[in-house]
C-alpha cells in the first residue's frame, strides 16, 4: 500500500463520513406528525427487510442499508432526546436518563461500527525476500508466567519450526515463574517450586534449541518480562506469542514481507484463534456450530481498524518492529491493556499497522468462567484505563479517523452499564411504576421499531457471518455484573489495576456452579417478578395496556437473555485439557505387521482419532502399540509416529473407530507431533470458515434459545439436586 | 301562510329558529319533483297568520334542543330541558304542548311519573305509557307564564320498576319523548310596536314572533356606499340574533302610489307599505336619497342620525332609519348601530357625532385566545362552580380559538386546576376531562378524606382544541362508598367544586394554514373573519337586489360566527380585487372572466366541474375496510397510502379528496341548474389570498341558494374548497379540488416539518432519494480510492 494514497483515503473516507452523518442527522431532524412518521416507519421496515434478503455485499445498495439505518437510528435518538424524557418528577427522570445513557451507548456504538466497518481492508498477500539475507533477523518472545511445561513445549516447538530463513530466528521463552525473586522468595514450597519450574524450563530449552531468558524481578508483569527480554535480544523485529499460542509455520512468511515493503510499518497483527471453547461456547455446547465471539473482531472490526490504520496490538501473535518499540520504552505499561496501549502510543507517532486477517496462532481459551471474567475485567479495566489517562480523542498525534478506531475500543467496554440499565429500565416502570419513557406505544412503534429492526438487519448484514443474532447480548450480560464493578473501580482510580493473567489449559473434573453466579440469580428473580407485575398491570390498567405490552416484551427478551446466562454459568464437565480439533488427513496405520489404510478425524496434543477402513480386528486391542505413518502431513522432522491404541470399536459401516494416544520419546518425535496437530494455518481457517455463515439466522436463533433453556434448567436442577 | 324550514342537525336552540317564508327549490322551478326535498325525519316548523295580529306556530321540540334524535330519560330519576325563545314584541295567547312519549314496561304501572314545569312552576304530571306505542299527550300552557327571552320547558321523569328497594341505574327504567312528532303549538299576537333604541337587543332577539324577514331598503342608486351600508347594518342585526339570520331582501325606496295609503306616526311615513309587507326593514342612505320618504325635520338632519319606530306597512313590526347628510354620516350611523353594546339612549332616535375605531380595528365579541397565555377560567365566563349528588354532573365552558393556529403536533396545553372535594367518596369516583365531546384525562377522585387541591396540573394535547368554538366540560361522577340497594346512606358528601381561579395555558404557537377550506370558513369565517383583520374584499359581479341581499346575508352569517362587525372590509362591485382575500358574489354569467379564469371550474354556459371520484356526498354509505386494512389501522399504520382500503375509506368519510385523490376525475360540463356553488382558489391578483366565488345561475337562485345556505344545517357541513347545495338540508356536497394554497408565517424548518406531514410520499421519496445519492456518492469514491490504493491486486 503506498502510503500518500492511503492517507488520501483515509481522510477522503472519514471527513466524507462526518459530511454524510451531518447530511443524514439534518435529513433525521425534521419533525413531523406521527402519520407520517407512520408511513416511513412501514416503507424503511419493508426496504430493510427486503434489502437484508438480498443481503448486498457490495456496492451502493450495501451502503443504503448503512444509510437508511443511520438515519432512522438518529431519527429515534433525536425524537428520544426532544420526546420522550419524562421530566414530572426526579425519580423518573432519573432512570429515565439512566435508561436512555444506555442507548446513548448504543447508538455511539452502532454510529462508530458503521464508519468502521463500512469498507474493510483488502491487503494484497505479502511474501518474504528472496534473497535470506534480505528477510529482517526476528525474535520470537514466548512470555510465560506459570503456564505447565508440557503446554510451553508445544508452543516452543512449533515456534522452532517456523518457516524462515535459517539464522534469521531465535525463540526465546521468557521465564517469570523462575525468576530470581521468585526462586529466592519467603514460602519455602513455592521458593522450590520456582527452582524447579526454572530448571525444567531451562533444560527444555537447551533440549530444544532454544533460548532460555528470566529476570531479576516480577516488575511490570508480561510487559515487563517483554521489556526485560528486549535488552538481552538484538532482532530487527519481534513476533510476541502468548505461552498457549502456538503458531503455524506460515506465520513469519505471512507477516514479515509487509515490514519489507513499508519501513513505517510498526506492527503486523495476526487473528488469535482458539482450539477450545470459550465458557459460554462449551456450557451451551456451542463450539461446533457458533462463530467464537472473537470471530467478529478478527473477521470484520480489526480489518476495518486495519483500513484507517488504526488496528491495535493485542498482546500475541503479532509482529513488531523492534526500531519502534525501542523508540517509546518497549512495550508500554501505564495501563494493564500493554498491548492496545502501545500501539496508540506508535500511532500517535505517525506510524502504521497492518493486520493479517488469516488465523497463524492455536491458542487456548481460558476454560472456567472465573478465568473468563477475570481476562474480561483485566481487558475493560485497561481500555478504560485507556480512555481515562491516554484518551484518544485527546492525544496527539493521532489522525481523526484513529481517535475515532480508538474511541471504539475503549468505549464499547462501557456496554455492562449499558445492558444493566438495559435491564432496569423496564423493569422500574413493570415492578415500581415508575415511567421511564414518555411515549405512546403507537409513538414508539413508529420510532423505535425502525430504529431497533434497523440495527438488528444492519448487524446482520455487517456482521452476521461471524456473529449470530442476540449472541452479542448474552455475551455482554454474562460480563456485565463483574465487569461494572472492576469498571467502577477505574473510574475511582485509575491507576489501581494490577494485571492478572489469565489462567490457561485447567481442567474441569465435574459439572458445578460458578459461584460468580449469585448476582445473576437476583437479577433473574427481579425479571421473573417483572413480568408477572407487567402482566398483573395489563389486567389492572386498561389504559397502560399498550407500553405494559411493549415493556413486557423487552423484559421476556431480557428474561430469554438471562436463561442463557444461567446456562453459561454450570459450568460443564472437561476433563481434557488438550483440546480436539477435528481434522481430516489420509494416513496409514501400522499395528505389527498390519498396515490399514486410515483418515484422521480429530487431533490433539495428546492423541489423534482414526477411522480404520480396512480393519483387523484381531490386532487393535486396546493397549496395542501402533504407529502412524505421517508421511502425507510433509513433516521434515519425522514421518512415523509411535502411538498406542486407546479405544477400538466398529463403526457399523464396516469400518471402526480407534483412538490412539502419542507414546513420544524423542525430540524429533515431539516435533512431528506438533506439526501433525498445528503447522498448518489453512487447517485453522477451514474451522473457523466451516462455522461462520448468515444463513438461517432465525434458526440459530432457536437453537440458542433451546441451548439456553437446557442448560439453565440443568442449572435448576443442580440447584434442586444441590449439587 | 304556510312556512317551512330544516332543522339544524347541530346547534339546535340558539341556532334553530327560523320562522321566514322558505322559499323551496322544487316550488321556484316550478313544481318538479326535488329528491332532497322529501325528509320525512326532519322537523318541520309551521308559521300561518291568522288575523293581521295573530299568528299561530307549531314548533317541534327537535328545534328547541341542540341534541339530535329522542329525548331519553333513563334511570330513577332523569331530567331533560328544551328553551322556547319568545320576542318581546308578542303576547302569547294560547300554548299547547303535544307529547309523544312512551315509557318501559317494566316500571310500576299508573304511578305518575313525568313530570312537567316550564320556568320552574309546576304544569303537569303525566302516567307513564307502557303500550306497545308511544302516545300523545296535550298539555296546555299557561300563556302568562311565558316571558320575553328564553322559557325553560323541564321534563322530569321519575320512574320505579317496584315498590321496594330498587336499582336506580336499571335498565327497566327508561322513557323517551319523541322531539319530532311533540311540539309547542302557540298562538300569539303582535304588539303595535312602540319600543326605543335602548331596547334594540331585545327587540333583534330570535324566538317566536321575532325578527323573520328584514327588508334593507335604499335609495334609487346603488353603489359601494350602498352596498357597505346595508352590509354594516344587516351584521348589526345578526350580530345581535347569535346563529340564527332573518331572511334579507333588498328593496329600493319608493314613494306610494296612492298618496293615500302613506301611514303616518313612523320614521318613513313616505314610503309605500306595499314594499315592506309583513317584514321589519332597515332604510338607509344618504337624507338626500330618502328625503322623500323621511320627515322634513330629519330630511334636514345634518348629522348621522338613528331612528326606530313602527313599520308603515305592519304597525307591529319596526323600521330602523340610518341616515345623514353625507355618506360618511351614513358610515357613522350603520356602523354606531352595529357597535353599541351598552344600550342606547332611552329614545326613538339619535344623532351620532363621532364613531371612532382604531386603524384595522375589527370588533368582535368574542375575541380568540392567545397562543403562550395562561387564562383564568373566569376569562371565559366560568364561575365557581359545586355540584353535588350521584348524579354526572357537566361543569364546564367554551372559548374561541384562531383559525390559523398551527402547533406541534407535541405541544401541550396545561390546565392548573383549583379543585376540592369531599370526604368519604367511593375510590372510583372521577372527574373526566373532554374537549369538544373527546376525552382526554381523568382525575381520580380518591383521597378518602376528602381535600383542597391548589393547581392540579393537567396536560393535554394542544391540538385537542380546534379553530373556532372549543368547549371544556368536565364530568363528574361521584358515588358514595356505601352502595348497596337498601343501605341507609347520605350523598351529602359527594360535592364537588371547581374554582374559577383554575387556569389554562396555551403553548406558543406558529399561524399556518391551508386554503381553501369552507369548513374552517364555516366555523371562523377565516380567512374572512381575522383578528384584527378584515381587510378583505366584497365584490358583487351585478347590481341586482338578489345579488346584494346574497352578499348581505352571507356578510352577517360570517359576521355572526364571532360577533364581528366588517368596517374594514373593502365594499365594491367590478373592481380589482388588490392584495386580500375576497368574496365574490353574482350569478355565474356575470362574475368576470379574470376571476373565473383561476378557478378550477369553468363558469359559464356550460360549466367544467372537475370532481374527484372519491368525492361523495355526506351520509352515503362507507366501504367497509378488509380485516388487514383494520389492523393497520388498529396499529396506528393507517393514513399511510398502502392501498389497503383504510384511506379510502376515510376519504370518502371526510368528503375529502386529497392531492392523491384527483388523480382520478370526471370533468362534468353542465350548467348549475338549481343548485348554489361556493368554490374557492388563489386570488388571480395576489399570491396566499382566497378567492370565494358565490353563485348560482342568476341573482334570484343566488338568493334563494344564499338563504339556505346560511342555515346552521347548511352551513356545518360546508368544507372543502367546492361546495355546491340546494335548499333541502341533505343536498350539500363538499370536495377538495386540487389547488391549494397556504397562509402564514411558519419558519423555514416547520415549514418544511407542515409539508412533511401533510405530504408524507413526497418527503418519504425525498428522504430515500436523497439517501440512495449519497449511497452512489460513496460507492463511486471508495470503488476510485481503493483502486487508486490497493489496484487490481486487492480487487
Amino acid at each position: 500500500m503506498a502510503p500518500a494514497i492511503d492517507d488520501l483515503y483515509i481522510r477522503v473516507r472519514t471527513w466524507s463520513a462526518v459530511g454524510l452523518f451531518l447530511a443524514v442527522a439534518a435529513l433525521a431532524a425534521m419533525p413531523v406528525e406521527l402519520p407520517a412518521q407512520q408511513a416511513l416507519a412501514v416503507v424503511t421496515l419493508v426496504l430493510l427487510v427486503a434489502l437484508a434478503l438480498v443481503e448486498p455485499a457490495e456496492g451502493p445498495m450495501r451502503y443504503f442499508v448503512l444509510l437508511l439505518t443511520l438515519f432512522t437510528s438518529t431519527r429515534y435518538m433525536i425524537w428520544r432526546v426532544t420526546e420522550t424524557i419524562p421530566a414530572e418528577n426526579p425519580l423518573s427522570l432519573g432512570f429515565a436518563l439512566l435508561l436512555f445513557a444506555a442507548e446513548i451507548y448504543g447508538y455511539v456504538i452502532l454510529v462508530l461500527s458503521m464508519f468502521l466497518s463500512s469498507d474493510l481492508a483488502r491487503r494484497p498477500a505479502k511474501g518474504l525476500p528472496l534473497a535470506p539475507e534480505a528477510c529482517p533477523t526476528v525474535d520470537v518472545l514466548i512470555p510465560s508466567y506459570d503456564e505447565a511445561p508440557e503446554l510451553l513445549e508445544v508452543t516452543l516447538l512449533a515456534a522452532l519450526n517456523l518457516r524462515y530463513p535459517e539464522g534469521r530466528a531465535r525463540v526465546y521463552l521468557l521465564d517469570d515463574g523462575g525468576t530470581v525473586q521468585k526462586r529466592n522468595q519467603a514460602d519455602p514450597e513455592k521458593r522450590a517450586a520456582a527452582w524447579d519450574r526454572h530448571e525444567r524450563l531451562k533444560a527444555l530449552c537447551d533440549r530444544l534449541g532454544a533460548h532460555y531468558l528470566t529476570r531479576e524481578r516480577n516488575e511490570h508483569a508480561k510487559a515487563g518480562n517483554i521489556n526485560d527480554a528486549l535488552r538481552h535480544v538484538s532482532g530487527e523485529l519481534v513476533l510476541i506469542l502468548d505461552a498457549d499460542h502456538v503458531p503455524t509455520r506460515d506465520f513469519l512468511a505471512r507477516t514479515v514481507g509487509h515490514f519489507v515493503d513499508d519501513p513505517a510499518v510498526f506492527l503486523v497483527q495476526t487473528p488469535h484463534f482458539f482450539m477450545n471453547p470459550d465458557p459460554v461456547e462449551r456450557n451451551l455446547d456451542t463450539f461446533r456450530e457458533m462463530p467464537s465471539e472473537n470471530e467478529m473482531f478478527y473477521s470484520v472490526i480489526q480489518r476495518g481498524l486495519d483500513s484507517l490504520n488504526g488496528s491495535f496490538f493485542c498482546g500475541s501473535a503479532a509482529v513488531l518492529r523492534r526500531r519502534c518499540l525501542d523508540e517509546v520504552g518497549g512495550v508500554v505499561g501505564d495501563t494493564i491493556t500493554e498491548d492496545a496501549e502501545t500501539a496508540l502510543e506508535l500511532h500517535a507517532r505517525g506510524y502504521r499497522s497492518v493486520f493479517v486477517p488469516h488465523p497463524m496462532v492455536a491458542g487456548l481459551s481460558p476454560e472456567t468462567f472465573s478465568g473468563f471474567i477475570a481476562q474480561r475485567m483485566r481487558w475493560a479495566q485497561g481500555m478504560t484505563q485507556i480512555f481515562l489517562l491516554k484518551n484518544p480523542l485527546l492525544k496527539k498525534g493521532l489522525s481523526p479517523a484513529q481517535r475515532l478506531c480508538y474511541l471504539n475500543s475503549c468505549f464499547f467496554w462501557f456496554f455492562p452499564f449499558a445492558r444493566l440499565f438495559f435491564i432496569a429500565g423496564p423493569l422500574s416502570y413493570l415492578l415500581f411504576g415508575i415511567a421511564v419513557y414518555d411515549a405512546l406505544a403507537v409513538e414508539f412503534l413508529a420510532y423505535g421499531v425502525p430504529h431497533v429492526i434497523g440495527a438488528i438487519l444492519m448487524s446482520a448484514l455487517f456482521y452476521g457471518r461471524t456473529r449470530w443474532l442476540f449472541v452479542s447480548e448474552l455475551y455482554e450480560l454474562v460480563q456485565s455484573v463483574h465487569c461494572a464493578s472492576a469498571i467502577a473501580k477505574v473510574f475511582r482510580n485509575p491507576r489501581a489495576p494490577q494485571f492478572v493473567v489469565t489462567p490457561k489449559g485447567e481442567t474441569l473434573s465435574e459439572s458445578f456452579r460458578t459461584p460468580l453466579a449469585r448476582p445473576f440469580y437476583a437479577m433473574l428473580a427481579l425479571v421473573i417478578v417483572g413480568e408477572v407485575a407487567g402482566l398483573t398491570r395489563w389486567l389492572a390498567d386498561p389504559t397502560a395496556r399498550d407500553m405494559v405490552v411493549v415493556l413486557l416484551m423487552w423484559n421476556t427478551f431480557h428474561l430469554l437473555l438471562l436463561l442463557g446466562v444461567l446456562g453459561v454459568l454450570y459450568e460443564q464437565q472437561q476433563r481434557r485439557a488438550m483440546p480436539r480439533l477435528p481434522r481430516s488427513l489420509p494416513v496409514t496405520l501400522e499395528i505389527g505387521d498390519r498396515h490399514m489404510a486410515a483418515e484422521t478425524t480429530d487431533v490433539s496434543a495428546g492423541g489423534i482419532g482414526l477411522r480404520v477402513f480396512d480393519p483387523v480386528p484381531g490386532v487393535m486391542a486396546q493397549g496395542s502399540p501402533a504407529v502412524l505413518d505421517a508421511s502425507t502431513f510433509g513433516s521434515r522432522f519425522v514421518s512415523r509416529v509411535p502411538m498406542v491404541l486407546t479405544l477400538a470399536r466398529p463403526a457399523g459401516d464396516g469400518t471402526w473407530t480407534i483412538g490412539l494416544r502419542f507414546v513420544l520419546d524423542t525430540a524429533d518425535q515431539w516435533r512431528a507431533a506438533v506439526m501433525l496437530c498445528y503447522a498448518r494455518s489453512a487447517e485453522w481457517e477451514t474451522f473457523r470458515v466451516r462455522r461462520t455463515g448468515r444463513e438461517g439466522q432465525l434458526g440459530k436463533v432457536a437453537f440458542l434459545v433451546a441451548r439456553s433453556v437446557r442448560f439453565a434448567g440443568q442449572h435448576f436442577l443442580s440447584i434442586v439436586g444441590g449439587r | 301562510m304556510k312556512r317551512t324550514l330544516h332543522r339544524s342537525a347541530a346547534l339546535g336552540l340558539a341556532a334553530g329558529l327560523t320562522f321566514g317564508p322558505v322559499a323551496s327549490a322544487a316550488a321556484q322551478d316550478g313544481g318538479g319533483l326535488d329528491p332532497f326535498a322529501r325528509t320525512p325525519t326532519e322537523a318541520r316548523i309551521v308559521q300561518e297568520r291568522l288575523d293581521p295580529t295573530r299568528w299561530r306556530v307549531s314548533v317541534p321540540l327537535a328545534e328547541l334542543r341542540p341534541e339530535v334524535g329522542p329525548m331519553r330519560l333513563n334511570g330513577a330519576s332523569a331530567e331533560a330541558e328544551v328553551a322556547v325563545p319568545v320576542s318581546p314584541l308578542v303576547e302569547v295567547e294560547e300554548a299547547t304542548l303535544r307529547l309523544w312519549h312512551a315509557s318501559s314496561r317494566g316500571l310500576v304501572d299508573d304511578l305518575p311519573h313525568l313530570r312537567l314545569s316550564q320556568n320552574d312552576l309546576f304544569v303537569a304530571q303525566l302516567p307513564a305509557r307502557q303500550g306497545p306505542s308511544a302516545v300523545a299527550a296535550e298539555i296546555d300552557l299557561d300563556p302568562l307564564d311565558f316571558v320575553p327571552g328564553f322559557n325553560e320547558l323541564t321534563f322530569e321523569a321519575i320512574q320505579r320498576y317496584t315498590y321496594e328497594c330498587q336499582d336506580p341505574l336499571a335498565p327497566e327504567l327508561w322513557t323517551e319523548i319523541d322531539t319530532l312528532r311533540s311540539g309547542l303549538d302557540v298562538i300569539y299576537e303582535r304588539r303595535p310596536f312602540d319600543r326605543r333604541l335602548s331596547e334594540l337587543d331585545e327587540i333583534l332577539s330570535p324566538g317566536i314572533g321575532g325578527v323573520d324577514e328584514l327588508a334593507v331598503v335604499t335609495g334609487e342608486t346603488v353603489g359601494e356606499d350602498q352596498l357597505r351600508w346595508g352590509a354594516l347594518a344587516v351584521q348589526a342585526v345578526g350580530r345581535r340574533l347569535g346563529f340564527r339570520l332573518p331572511e334579507i331582501r333588498h328593496e329600493i325606496a319608493r314613494a306610494p302610489a296612492d298618496p293615500a295609503t302613506a301611514a303616518g306616526g313612523t320614521p318613513a311615513d313616505g314610503l309605500d307599505p306595499a314594499l315592506l309587507g309583513p317584514s321589519d326593514a332597515l332604510l338607509i342612505g344618504t337624507t338626500e336619497e330618502l328625503g322623500p320618504y323621511l320627515s322634513p325635520e330629519v330630511a334636514a338632519i345634518e348629522d348621522a342620525y338613528l331612528e326606530i319606530g313602527p313599520s308603515p306597512a305592519d304597525p307591529t313590526r319596526f323600521v330602523i332609519v340610518a341616515t345623514g347628510p353625507d355618506a360618511a354620516a351614513v358610515d357613522r350611523a350603520v356602523t354606531a348601530l352595529g357597535l353599541m353594546s351598552f344600550p342606547f339612549a332611552d329614545v326613538t332616535h339619535a344623532t351620532i357625532e363621532a364613531v371612532d375605531l382604531p386603524a384595522g380595528f375589527t370588533p368582535a365579541m368574542r375575541p380568540p385566545v392567545e397562543p403562550a397565555t395562561e387564562y383564568r377560567f373566569s376569562d371565559f365566563g366560568f364561575r365557581d362552580t359545586t355540584v353535588r349528588g350521584s348524579d354526572v354532573h357537566h361543569v364546564g365552558f367554551t372559548f374561541d380559538a384562531p383559525a390559523d393556529l398551527f402547533h406541534d403536533e407535541d405541544a401541550e396545553a396545561v390546565f392548573g386546576l383549583d379543585f376540592a372535594y369531599g370526604a368519604g367518596l367511593r375510590p372510583d369516583s372521577v372527574v373526566n376531562l373532554e374537549i369538544n365531546g373527546t376525552f382526554y384525562r381523568a382525575i381520580r377522585l380518591d383521597e378518602g378524606s376528602g381535600g383542597l387541591f391548589p393547581d392540579y396540573r393537567l396536560a393535554v394535547p394542544a391540538r385537542a382544541f380546534g379553530p373556532g368554538e372549543n368547549r371544556v366540560d368536565f364530568e363528574v361522577a361521584m358515588a358514595p362508598a356505601e352502595t348497596g340497594s337498601c343501605e341507609m346512606r347520605s350523598d351529602r358528601n359527594l360535592v364537588f367544586a371547581l374554582e374559577d381561579t383554575s387556569t389554562l395555558a396555551f403553548p406558543p404557537a406558529e399561524r399556518f394554514v391551508r386554503l381553501p377550506d369552507f369548513g374552517l370558513m364555516g366555523r371562523t369565517g377565516f380567512p374572512y373573519i381575522q383578528p384584527g383583520n378584515d381587510d378583505f374584499a366584497v365584490r358583487l359581479a351585478d347590481r341586482s337586489s338578489g345579488t346584494l341581499a346574497a352578499a348581505w346575508t352571507t356578510l352577517a352569517r360570517l359576521a355572526q360566527v364571532n360577533g364581528s362587525l366588517l368596517v374594514n372590509a373593502d365594499y365594491g362591485f367590478d373592481r380589482p380585487i388588490g392584495d386580500r382575500h375576497a368574496l365574490v358574489f353574482g350569478a355565474s354569467a356575470d362574475i368576470s372572466p379574470g376571476l373565473r379564469a383561476s378557478a378550477e371550474l369553468m363558469l359559464g354556459p356550460p360549466h367544467r366541474v372537475p370532481q374527484a371520484a372519491f368525492a361523495r356526498e355526506r351520509g352515503a354509505p362507507v366501504a367497509e375496510p378488509g380485516w388487514l386494512a383494520r389492523q393497520v389501522e388498529r396499529l396506528g399504520l393507517d393514513g399511510l397510502g398502502l392501498g389497503l382500503g383504510v384511506d379510502e375509506a376515510r376519504a370518502s368519510t371526510d368528503g375529502d379528496a386529497g392531492p392523491g385523490a384527483a388523480a382520478t376525475r370526471i370533468v362534468q360540463l353542465s350548467d348549475l341548474g338549481r343548485n348554489g356553488l361556493l368554490v374557492g382558489y388563489e386570488s388571480p391578483e395576489a399570491e396566499n389570498r382566497q378567492v370565494t366565488l358565490v353563485t348560482s345561475a342568476d341573482p334570484a337562485m343566488l338568493l334563494a341558494n344564499v338563504r339556505a345556505l346560511v342555515r346552521p344545517g347548511h352551513w356545518s357541513q360546508i368544507d372543502g374548497s367546492a361546495v355546491v347545495w340546494r335548499a333541502p338540508t341533505r343536498s350539500v356536497a363538499s370536495q377538495a379540488t386540487e389547488a391549494s394554497f397556504h397562509v402564514g408565517n411558519l419558519g423555514r424548518a416547520e415549514r418544511l416539518s407542515y409539508f412533511g406531514s401533510a405530504y408524507p410520499v413526497v418527503w418519504i421519496a425525498g428522504i430515500l432519494l436523497a439517501l440512495l445519492a449519497f449511497s452512489l456518492l460513496i460507492a463511486m469514491t471508495v470503488r476510485y480510492l481503493r483502486r487508486r490504493t490497493v489496484g487490481a491486486e486487492a480487487e
